[in-house]
């Protein structure tokens, strides 16, 4: 497409705007695309938008200065890594791929007038919008716990201070204390997360509080990888991890953040450190931005995630769709990057690809110790195909050496994708 | 709009589930958003933390030899068996000659 074609293609989103009453948004030569949410969806987004059409203004707005990744947030509750370590910035995207930067706080998006509403009142035209939010925590949901009992009974599902209240509880306790872990029913980000959690909080108590317990309230009967983790316990941990299925005395109907109990049908039970994982959403900004199904996620097009809802708005990572793909680093890198070329190809009036989406999502068991499932997608009759479902999976009769080499492989996968995604 | 009568949704469903890997009608993936999947895990940033050699060191034959292999089970992998699986020979033959040539893509 040359450029004359483009400017073409722009005046005409130019004079819909103009039309629906909003002139000062008609623009000139050149597109300009609004990521909201700087994770991994939205640093990839951005990333890969200036990297397919350098004369694209990518604008990426973020609340945050840094950004700490849920990857690897349980090697910090276990003492193997620290904050900084997974702790990233954003300057290589300015620097090295001139996305433009802006710390703030988006209220919403209107789709009908292509604006970007800020806290401070401040609106931003677009030709198109990626919203990359992540998923919000429900305080709505489980009886007591609200946003004041996580500040007791920590989440750490949005890795950041509540990684460190979490840590820093783990070391205050007393040896043969109770740790308490919750895990959500599906849909929540990171289905095995809780699960590497378990173990590798176990790997931090052998060695520095062997007497105490975890005993992990399951809002499920099962979960991924679930024999290899039950086994592995029993290798590396044993006595120390007890987990109990909903339908096995696991499902907790209440907390008490000031007690520090949680209630089962079999009562109340006491933790010394008590870890939350509640039910999830998609963030308010979707919400405010009318693009939320009546299941609570944003539905897309998998062909170019751009909302069924509105048009001109993407969704992409955790809140995007809510069902097939995982909700993983990795799901949100592959769906970014379909995206990011999708919107590179419509805005110079060419039909975008056909995507193909993959997700690595490694659980590490003990520090020479991991398991993997690998996701691969496409699309057929505009539905997402998932190709591999069991097969997947780590096999359960994977020898020590394979399993040592995913941990390995799990330390390189954090690695690239750090790098891709943030540059 | 008419809503199929459930066995017929099931049926649906089915065939959908049943559809075999690679062409059934369906455009492929370009090799750029194909082999964007892999970049996660071969890359230099990664490299440096595993054994993995640099992909761009094997040619074009040489990954899709491996990705063969890996899908065949003729070779031991910790995910690659799984991942190779997921594609078919024209898919491969895409990725291994996109991969080769890391200096002609966007960096």
């Amino acid at each position: 497409m040359t450029p004359t074609n483009r400017r073409r293609l722009l005046q005409g989103a130019g004079a819909s705007a103009v039309l629906a009453g909003f002139p000062t948004i008609a623009r000139a030569g050149t597109a300009r695309v609004i990521v909201i949410g700087g994770g991994f969806g939205g640093a990839t987004a951005a990333k890969y938008l200036r990297l397919l059409d350098p004369s694209l203004e990518v604008t990426l707005i973020e609340r945050e200065q840094r950004y700490v990744t849920c990857p690897e947030s349980n090697h910090v509750l276990a003492g193997l890594k620290s904050m900084a370590d997974i702790t990233v910035a954003y300057d290589r995207l300015q620097s090295v791929y001139g996305v433009k930067l802006l710390r703030s706080e988006v209220l919403a998006v209107d789709g009908m007038r292509q604006l970007v509403r800020l806290q401070d009142g401040t609106t931003l035209g677009y030709d198109r919008a990626i919203i990359a939010p992540g998923v919000e925590m429900r305080f709505d949901v489980l009886e007591g716990y609200d946003a004041a009992a996580a500040e007791r009974m920590p989440h750490a599902w949005k890795a950041g201070p509540q990684t460190l209240l979490l840590r820093r509880q783990l070391e205050a306790m007393p040896d043969g204390g109770v740790v308490i872990i919750a895990p959500p029913l599906n849909p929540s980000r990171c289905p095995p997360g809780p699960y590497e959690r378990a173990s590798l909080i176990a790997h931090y108590l052998k060695s520095s509080k062997p007497r105490s317990k975890i005993l992990i309230y399951d809002a499920k009967d099962s979960y991924p990888h679930q024999a290899i983790f039950e086994a592995a316990w029993d290798t590396h941990y044993p006595g120390i991890i007890e987990w109990y299925g909903a339908s096995s005395g696991g499902r907790i109907t209440m907390v008490d953040a000031r007690a520090m109990t949680v209630t089962t049908e079999f009562g109340a039970q006491k933790g010394d450190v008590i870890n939350i994982v509640p039910p999830q959403r998609t963030p308010a900004v979707t919400r405010e931005s009318g693009i939320v199904d009546p299941w609570g996620w944003c539905p897309v097009d998998p062909r170019t995630l751009e909302s069924t809802q509105t048009r001109w708005i993407h969704v992409v990572g955790d809140a995007a769709n809510g069902v097939v793909m995982a909700k993983s680093a990795t799901s949100a890198n592959s769906q970014a990057k379909v995206c990011a070329a999708a919107i590179v190809a419509m805005l110079a009036g060419k039909s975008p690809d056909a995507p193909s989406f993959a997700g690595t999502c490694y659980s590490t068991i003990a520090p020479d110790d991991a398991v993997s499932v690998t996701d691969i997608y496409r699309v057929e009759r505009q539905r997402i195909i998932e190709m591999l479902g069991p097969r997947g999976y780590s096999a359960p009769d994977e020898t020590p050496a394979l399993r040592q080499a995913e941990a390995q492989a799990a330390r390189a996968w954090y690695a690239g994708i750090v790098a891709d995604s943030f540059g | 709009m008419v809503r199929p009568p459930p066995i017929i949704r099931v049926t649906l469903l089915l065939s959908l589930l049943a559809a075999p890997p690679a062409g059934a009608g369906e455009p492929l993936p370009s090799a750029a958003t194909l082999a964007g999947n892999c970049i996660v895990c071969h890359s230099p940033a990664a490299d440096r933390q595993s054994k993995v050699p640099p992909l761009s060191d094997l040619g074009a034959d040489g990954i899709a030899a491996a990705m063969q292999a890996f899908k065949s089970d003729r070779r031991r992998g910790s995910i690659m068996n799984r991942i190779a699986k997921g594609y078919g020979d024209e898919e491969i033959a895409r990725i291994a000659a996109y991969l080769a040539h890391p200096g002609e893509r966007r960096k």
